[in-house]
């Protein structure tokens, strides 16, 4: 498992090694997975020079507190989680030295709700099936398919770079994500807006929607007002009421609206397929965004086009590049 | 009802759902798993990876590699091309079940619901095969339909989905079998109870190799009924992987 690093002392509430997920299982209900912040995970590779789709830790509202069992380089990227060493608050976004006998010690998340603990070399655990993600309705990757917990040691990886070459790399604060503000989650319409009535769609595009309490990797649910469904013709396929359908595939970010109430949007563990009308999907780049929402924050939906979401998602992976590195 | 013509619908901005129909039939599925073949067969530049199902696809690709509409205008050219599929390789997979019991207890209400006895319900769940539309929701779970049904069973769906379903449960909903691979939430009647892994996450028999779901869109399954003294034989020849798993290699014509 490469050089034992990290003892957790204490394990948070959702703690996981993510990579950038597996592919080619999703025809037997097998989701991607991976980070659900992906350019938190790639800037924090990034940082530490390893290949960008390198295991770290997620941390989800709450951080852990590790032993540092060998001299190595951390990065903490993401939401912000007032972590410290030693006693001492570390900066996100930047390299740092930690030393044998260190004890990293996260708090809850003060900005933001995922955090990500990168460090050099990466989490050093088996790929399954293509991957280090942690699936946990599938039990599969991470440590033994389950959530890091207390007790557990960590390895690392061989670093690509010698050590002393990271220090003092940190991520200008021009291209970090921003935070507080008006939260907008961009979606594309579809695939099954058609079922939807037009008077609806607008109020799915106006109004304020609460993060609901019950969201987590495999779906963010989202309280906000009834939604309202096209009459159907003939016979009902798939079921009596009208938000079902024949089962289809669900994209990951796909918004179901099971009965027209809270629209549920997947995440990287959502599931394969499902029976309820999908109004649209979340774009790639906004998972990320998603990803950092708190417990019962506020968002509005906007609707963008297929082009706008792919400048978005290269504007998003042309950020994380060296120019944007600088040293102190 | 089948359309004319598949209908490419957005799913984001790296997923495309390919609608053959909203009808949930062999003749749908046999057109989807025809088109995923020939998908595969094309390998089109960027495109990541396909779910086939009932009467649709998804298809997961990357934007950054091909542009939305290229890819649908090239699948579109497939789609127009290839012949209609009148038979696929399937395989015939049996899988042993032990009816009602404490995890099947839904048994007698669903035999009810179709009044017959709870052996009547048996026989005609064991001698019909059943067809493999959709596989996923949980890793590895197949949605199965009847194929030569002389009588179809069908039940109502759970009002409210109950907590735990253990791994193993045979499930009807509908007129859908499902299998529990992992314990999960359900919505499913419990009818009864397989000793026989679909999902492996250690891959612990040659079988699971490939992939740790067992079961494929496209292949069919035979059910027979075990007494509580096979079921447990069958469980510790499981756990000491030795159990021989019942697979032929088959084609299937519509």
């Amino acid at each position: 498992m490469g050089r034992a690093t990290f003892e957790v002392i204490q394990q948070g509430v959702f703690t996981s090694v993510q990579d950038l997920g597996r592919r080619g299982y999703f025809a037997v209900g097998i989701p991607p997975s991976g980070s659900m912040d992906r350019f938190a995970l790639r800037m924090g590779n990034l940082l530490l020079k390893n290949p960008l789709e390198e295991a770290g830790i997620e941390v989800t509202g709450l951080g852990v507190k590790l032993r540092v069992l060998e001299n190595t380089v951390i990065a903490l990227t993401g939401g912000d989680f007032d972590a410290k060493i030693d006693g001492t608050s570390i900066p996100c976004w930047h390299t740092i030295d930690v030393r044998k006998g260190d004890i990293l010690s996260m708090g809850e998340a003060k900005a933001g709700w995922r955090g990500y603990i990168c460090v050099a070399g990466g989490i050093d655990v088996p790929m399954v099936l293509g991957s280090k993600s942690t699936y946990l309705t599938g039990a599969l990757g991470g440590v033994r398919g389950r959530l890091i917990r207390k007790g557990d040691v960590l390895g690392v990886g061989d670093p690509r770079v010698p050590l002393d070459t990271l220090k003092g790399r940190k991520v200008k604060g021009s291209v970090l994500p921003q935070t507080g503000g008006e939260k907008k989650l961009r979606v594309v319409l579809g695939p099954q807006d058609d079922h939807v009535k037009q008077e609806s769609i607008e109020v799915f595009l106006s109004s304020v929607y609460r993060t609901s309490i019950h969201s987590n990797r495999i779906g963010y649910r989202f309280e906000g007002p009834q939604l309202f469904f096209k009459e159907r013709s003939g016979a009902q396929l798939g079921g009596s009421n009208p938000s079902n359908i024949v089962d289809d595939g669900n994209a990951i970010g796909a918004i179901q609206i099971p009965g027209g109430k809270e629209p549920i949007c997947l995440g990287p563990d959502g599931v394969s397929m499902g029976g309820y009308v999908k109004i649209a999907c979340l774009i790639t780049v906004d998972m990320d965004k998603m990803a950092q929402l708190r417990l019962r924050e506020n968002i509005q939906f906007k609707s963008v086009t297929i082009p706008e979401a792919r400048s978005a998602l290269e504007e998003s992976l042309n950020r994380v590049n060296e120019i944007n590195i600088e040293v102190e | 009802m089948i359309y004319e013509s598949p209908r490419f619908l957005y799913s984001g901005d790296q997923y495309l759902t390919i609608e053959i129909g909203d009808e949930m039939t062999l003749k749908a599925n046999f057109k989807v798993i025809g088109l995923d073949q020939a998908i595969k067969e094309a390998k089109i530049k960027g495109v990541i990876e396909t779910l086939p199902g009932w009467r649709s696809m998804l298809l997961s690709y990357d934007q950054l590699v091909i542009h939305t509409e290229d890819l649908i205008s090239e699948l579109k050219s497939i789609s127009e091309r290839i012949p209609e599929v009148r038979q696929i390789a399937s395989r015939l997979i049996t899988l042993p079940v032990k009816y009602g019991g404490r995890w099947g207890k839904d048994l007698d209400f669903a035999a009810q619901q179709n009044n017959v006895s709870m052996e009547d319900f048996i026989t005609i769940h064991t001698e019909t095969i059943h067809w493999i539309g959709m596989v996923g929701f949980t890793p590895g779970s197949p949605q199965l339909m009847q194929l030569s049904p002389h009588q179809l069973l069908t039940v109502p769906k759970y009002v409210s989905p109950r907590l735990y379903t253990p791994k193993g449960t045979i499930g009807l909903g509908g007129s859908l079998t499902a299998i529990y691979p992992v314990p999960s939430p359900g919505g499913y009647q419990m009818i009864g109870l397989t000793p026989v892994p679909i999902y492996d996450r250690f891959q612990s028999f040659d079988i699971f190799e490939e992939s740790p779901a067992l079961l494929r869109i496209g292949d069919r399954v035979k059910f027979t009924c075990v007494d509580e003294e096979e079921f447990d034989q069958i469980r510790q020849q499981v756990w000491e992987c030795n159990y021989k798993f019942s697979i032929k290699s088959e084609t299937f014509s519509l």
